[in-house]
């Protein structure tokens, strides 16, 4: 399967699964965001950051519920500029993903449209 | 007018990743360490703002002690910086900028109150192995607030106890800490009442934070229980005494008494071990008897206490009763059926 954007060597990583999510949250500027807003790092050409890998930026990151963005937003001010939280469904084998402590990485594959998955937007 | 002196940190790890690193930790030294969230400012492609924390600030946030915003308030070196993780030089470093905590640091970059470390994204391993342990106490009966102060308080006494000695042996404690352990050892008068509590308060305060005992979760109900975070060593160290204690308390009492009564006899138990001979018989007498009931209670460390004190077998003596009499006062939880392990 070929997955949306160009990854490097070896990405993604090892750990991965492909099972799908009833409910995830994208943190987004926008109540009507755009493929756009799914883009990772590297497909917006941003620079590095240092001590990053290229894969973990080549990633599109979520989180697993609205009680961990709210208290990430509360605690970390430059979140704050992501006024909304877009829910996604995510069906089993739309890419590959990585879970750690609430947060999500996801690396979709080409097939996957994230505009179509979404199933709610909440304002924060 | 002098260039003022370039300083630069080394990216330890990634605390917080949210489309990009949102909190990352750099290392200065040995005992500093900056702290930093991810921020907006113009003129850097990925800025940060930074404090300057200690190597046990560190441990203290990572063992959920205090929160994030703690480290920025009070950074133990009192400095805050700015910096580029864009513009990391080929060996990992980044250049700081001194700046000051102002009311728009406050207002923009500083975080609010109540994220602990367990809240991060990214998982946080100890900078040494860990070597730490849940000691679940289950815990039955009745229990008022003074009880599980006494309770705590001797398991407290007990591991620092216990602890101080292991570390004064190990390879890698520096020689301050080993004057610190030996200070407290040989430092009080020991006559009486609140040299004692001196004593084991030294103790404890030369322990580093990331050997220390800390409560994880008291569960009061009947049965409950009270889980407490400690090194394996040490609480195992407390189970082979209270073996002893649970076979042959009456002995050991005994073995008590008679070293206790002799002192009050002789009146020692209120002399100042300094002025004591250390050659005399009442001296070579008072060795035996403590390295008898030291046997006893399975203290294989007595010759170290004894070594720590300058050979004085006067404070030896007063170290081993008083360390028997925290044993016991935690021995008769178990005893009285309101503790089990």
């Amino acid at each position: 399967m070929t997955f949306k954007e160009n990854l490097p060597t070896g990405c993604p990583p090892e750990g991965c699964n492909q099972e799908g999510y009833d409910l995830i949250y994208r943190l987004c500027t926008s109540d009507k965001p755009t493929e756009t807003d799914f883009l990772s790092g590297a497909a917006r050409n941003e620079p590095l950051p240092g001590g990053i890998d290229l894969c973990r930026w080549s990633s599109c990151s979520f989180f697993l519920d609205l009680a961990t963005i709210q208290m990430k937003r509360k605690t970390f001010k430059k979140l704050r500029k992501y006024g909304f939280a877009v829910g996604l469904k995510i069906a089993d084998n739309s890419g590959h993903s990585l879970a750690n402590n609430r947060h999500v990485d996801f690396w979709m594959f080409k097939n996957f449209d994230p505009i179509k998955a979404i199933v709610q937007v909440e304002a924060l | 007018m002098r260039k003022p002196k370039q300083q630069f940190a080394s990216l330890d790890r990634v605390l917080e990743y949210f489309e990009g690193p949102q909190a990352v930790l750099l290392q200065r030294s040995a005992d500093s360490r900056v702290v930093a969230v991810a921020i907006d400012h113009e003129g850097f492609q990925s800025p940060f703002f930074g404090a300057e924390i200690s190597r046990d600030q560190w441990e203290r946030y990572r063992r959920g002690f205090v929160d994030l915003r703690y480290l920025f308030v009070l950074p133990k070196w009192k400095t805050w910086f700015l910096f580029d993780l864009g513009k990391m030089d080929e060996g990992g470093r980044v250049e700081l900028i001194p700046t000051a905590k102002t009311s728009l640091a406050e207002q923009d970059y500083i975080p609010e109150a109540g994220f602990f470390a367990r809240d991060h994204s990214e998982p946080l391993e100890a900078d040494d192995a860990s070597h730490l342990t849940t000691q679940s106490y289950k815990i039955d009966g009745a229990w008022d607030l003074g009880d599980f102060s006494q309770f705590y308080g001797k398991v407290t006494d007990l591991y620092s106890f216990f602890l101080a000695l292991k570390k004064y042996v190990a390879p890698n404690t520096d020689v301050d800490l080993k004057k610190r352990v030996k200070d407290a050892f040989f430092g009080h008068p020991l006559r009486g009442g609140s040299s004692y509590v001196n004593l084991y308060g030294d103790l404890w305060s030369v322990q580093e934070i990331k050997d220390r005992i800390s409560v994880r979760r008291i569960q009061y109900a009947s049965p409950g229980n009270v889980d407490v975070n400690g090194r394996a060593d040490i609480f195992i160290e407390m189970q082979i005494a209270m073996a002893e204690f649970a076979i042959g308390y009456e002995g050991l009492r005994q073995a008590y008494n008679k070293l206790h009564k002799y002192l009050a006899s002789s009146q020692l138990l209120r002399a100042d071990p300094e002025r004591f001979d250390r050659d005399g018989s009442v001296a070579k007498y008072l060795l035996q008897e403590a390295r008898a009931l030291a046997a006893l209670i399975r203290l294989t460390d007595v010759e170290l206490i004894y070594k720590l004190t300058d050979n004085n077998s006067l404070a030896l003596s007063k170290i081993v009763l008083s360390h028997f009499r925290r044993l016991e006062k935690y021995y008769l939880f178990f005893a009285e059926g309101r503790v089990q392990e």
